[in-house]
């Protein structure tokens, strides 16, 4: 049963962490000012102080309540998620699915261009209905105590609020990170229920477990993708190989010590991200602190993080065998900076590719480093399909 | 003779009221994580394991009387290259004791050595010939306990080695018997190719993860338990075995800051790794006491080191511990392979490079040899040097 929802953090978490926040006993850090052993100290410390002082959980917090949020339980699982209608003729429904150290409000700059173009220098005809969840264990999704639920089981569970739900029979989906596995499961298993699928990150399905295509399929203007794709498995995957196997363990700390969970977030921001190594020309203070303090206000670390165990240990398996394995019309965007990108030729033969685009300028967290390049191709790659 | 004799003073641990106030603090106020009602230490450290041991850490651990015990042993810093090395130096009591340095590893500390160290310095009062006794040195190493951390980048296992060289020959040591396991093994490793006419003998419960035979040449190829070996090492790794290693050498700074924040984050990262290699059968408290567990963690904790300490993983990776076709170690060694570690390796692919004079096959034990089987480690390094002594 949907209900309506406001995010409303009590009085006392706040304090408690602003008083975690100024008794951080800071680890020590030396000869690190390229990050190149993790998060910067002087920067972390500058951004927690800022965290304690100046940080304003409450204008953020009305921010978000001005959009329609909601919550239900779908098989066990509570989701929480924005509904925003559409304003147009025709409004077409649309799921956006966030990723990993992200959270819904990675998609709070595209919400509203996407539901109301015309207000933004866009067709009315655009339009889209606009539902962004929260994904199962992560932000106001919590608390999540049913074991499996891997990026199949989302998928399973984003048919039944879609249709079952909110009613709606046909439907569009996005995402990136987490949200393209997802979104590419709706466009595999459900192609008949998908009106089309628009993804920024482009894998095989069994990704996490299969592996991944050969590098001989990499075409013209592709020549740099498998070095770059190698750099980021031989040096920013541990996390999710520890994720993947002892997210718990993890979890300790980062539910315990608002600073350890910001320097874990904000490693993933910065080295992700097309920032050229500072953080804040993509990121504000107030956007990297928005999303950690949401981690932190619903204690979702753990959840989030046992997302990549449940990717492991829940294989994907194949709905059907038919090719393209992604029969669902196919749109994909890449962004050169982004840390892991397969070539078109590898994604021609795996999904039912329609649209192909590589921008040249932003990174991993698409939704808030170039919205506006993300809103207008989902609204040329849709506008075929209406 | 050096005119650079490092100055070597005096050494009395002491933690402030003001430390173990706070600490006490932050396990009153833990804020917990939640957990699935799933297989326990399936997802990593169980929750109620984990409530239990910090209930342990919180009410019954008596930090107190653990430094006591620690001062119990005569312990000292010597400056060298202008950092502290701490250590312990606890003389031999026998007709001529021979000078042992231990080396200690991760996630231990010189702890690991508290239980071995009078066993090894006096065996007439453990049942054992006084002829066997060793001055018995245990060094921390940089970033460890209360050695300093380091201050610039390259504190590898072969640096440490040249550091804890330095301390031996500070000591009027010159030649000596060195032991390690973990990175311990590393450090030992490495003191022993740079300096072999010193080292009399050296005695290894593990065989550096970095450490690669040589091949090719004339170097014979794998025997089918070699790469059975090599196999169940990928295994071990493929099941998050080795996790903790990759997040150590590539972003240790990144998870230091939960971990030198909260004790619980602390205490659950080390705890996960003594009980994933002790020999448990997952119960950690079988093979470890909570006392000595608690006693190393607080030493983290007060010495705010982990994340110095877990830095160690990332500076050796661009120095692994490999050998050119033909090259081998020359000092005379001494393994002990405890049947509880991940993998024990053939003796054919330890002899490929080390000249093993005596290999034991110990009854019981894991990765943490000193802490776990003190006294049958200490017999079997008192065997190993008899000859060489």
């Amino acid at each position: 049963m949907i209900e309506p929802f406001q995010i409303n953090i009590d009085e006392a978490v706040l304090a408690d962490l602003k008083a975690r926040l100024r008794q951080t006993r800071f680890a020590p850090d030396f000869a690190n000012t390229g990050w190149d052993y993790g998060t910067n100290g002087t920067y972390l410390r500058e951004l927690v102080s800022y965290w304690a002082e100046a940080y304003d959980w409450r204008k953020h917090e009305a921010e978000m309540n001005g959009f329609a949020h909601f919550r239900t339980v779908i098989d066990d699982v509570p989701i929480h998620f924005i509904h925003e209608r559409g304003r147009g003729p025709k409004p077409m429904p649309l799921i956006m699915t966030h990723g990993w150290p992200w959270t819904f409000w990675d998609l709070q700059k595209v919400i509203r261009p996407l539901t109301d173009p015309a207000s933004f220098g866009g067709d009315p005809a655009d339009a889209f209905d606009v539902v962004v969840p929260s994904l199962p264990g992560f932000g106001f999704s919590t608390p999540l105590a049913v074991p499996g639920v891997n990026f199949s089981r989302t998928a399973e569970l984003w048919m039944k609020l879609m249709q079952q739900e909110l009613g709606y029979r046909r439907f569009a989906a996005q995402g990136g990170d987490f949200g393209a596995f997802v979104t590419a499961q709706l466009g595999h298993k459900h192609a008949d229920s998908v009106l089309g699928i628009h993804i920024h990150l482009a894998g095989p399905l069994g990704m996490i477990t299969g592996g991944m295509p050969d590098d001989s399929m990499f075409g013209p203007g592709e020549e740099h993708w498998p070095a770059q794709n190698a750099l980021f498995f031989d040096q920013e995957s541990a996390y999710s190989r520890l994720q993947s196997t002892k997210p718990q363990t993890l979890a300790y700390g980062l539910n315990d010590s608002p600073a350890g969970l910001c320097a874990w977030l904000l490693e993933k921001r910065r080295r992700w991200s097309d920032c050229g190594g500072d953080v804040e020309t993509r990121f504000s203070k107030d956007d990297l602190l928005t999303s950690a303090t949401i981690y932190w206000v619903t204690e979702s670390f753990g959840t989030s993080a046992r997302f990549y165990a449940e990717a492991r240990r829940n294989p994907w398996t194949p709905a059907h065998d038919r090719k393209p394995v992604v029969q669902a019309p196919t749109a994909v965007l890449l962004f050169d900076k982004d840390i892991v990108k397969l070539p078109r030729r590898w994604a021609e033969g795996y999904y039912n590719l329609q649209r192909w685009n590589v921008a040249p300028v932003g990174g991993h967290f698409v939704p808030m480093e170039e919205p506006e390049i993300l809103v207008n191709d989902l609204r040329a790659f849709y506008r075929e399909l209406r | 003779m050096s005119l650079e004799k490092p100055s070597i003073q005096p050494f009395t641990l002491h933690i402030e009221d003001s430390a173990i106030a706070d600490l006490h603090a932050r396990l009153e106020r833990t804020r917990w994580p939640d957990e699935l009602d799933a297989e326990p230490w399936s997802y990593g450290a169980s929750l109620d394991e984990m409530r239990r041991m910090m209930d342990y850490w919180r009410l019954k651990f008596d930090w107190r009387a653990a430094e006591s015990g620690i001062n119990a042993l005569a312990q000292y810093k010597a400056r060298i290259e202008n950092q502290d090395i701490h250590f312990i130096h606890e003389r031999g009591q026998g007709p001529k004791p021979f000078p042992l340095l231990l080396c200690h590893g991760w996630p231990g500390s010189f702890v690991e050595m508290l239980d071995i160290i009078p066993l090894l310095a006096d065996p007439a009062r453990h049942g054992g010939d006084p002829a066997d006794a060793f001055d018995v040195i245990v060094a921390s190493m940089p970033g460890y306990g209360f050695s300093d951390r380091p201050v610039a980048p390259g504190m590898t296992p072969k640096r440490i080695a040249e550091r804890f060289a330095g301390l031996m020959a500070a000591l009027g040591y010159g030649d000596y018997g060195v032991q390690g396991g973990d990175w311990g093994a590393s450090v030992a490793t490495w003191i022993a190719r740079q300096w072999p006419e010193r080292v009399r003998g050296l005695h290894l419960n593990w065989i550096p993860g970095s450490y690669q035979p040589p091949q090719g040449g004339k170097e014979p190829p794998f025997s089918e338990a070699e790469l059975a070996f090599q196999a169940a090492m990928a295994t071990a790794a493929a099941h998050g075995v080795s996790t903790h290693v990759g997040i150590h050498a590539s972003r240790p700074q990144t998870l230091g800051y939960g971990l030198n924040d909260s004790p619980v984050g602390l205490a659950a990262w080390l705890i996960d790794k003594f009980r994933m290699i002790a020999d448990c059968d997952g119960d950690i408290e079988s093979a470890i006491s909570l006392d000595r567990l608690f006693t190393n963690i607080s030493v983290y904790w007060f010495s705010e080191t982990i994340t110095s300490a877990i830095r160690l993983y990332r500076e050796a990776r661009h120095q692994p511990i490999t050998f050119a076709p033909g090259e081998r170690l020359v000092v005379p060694v001494g393994f002990a392979a405890f049947p509880g570690e991940v993998a024990v390796p053939p003796r054919e692919w330890v002899s490929r490079v080390y000249d093993i004079r005596r290999w034991t096959e110990m009854k019981r034990g894991g990765h943490f040899a000193a802490m776990e089987q003190p006294q049958a480690l200490a017999e079997d390094i008192r065997a190993f040097f008899r000859p060489l002594r």
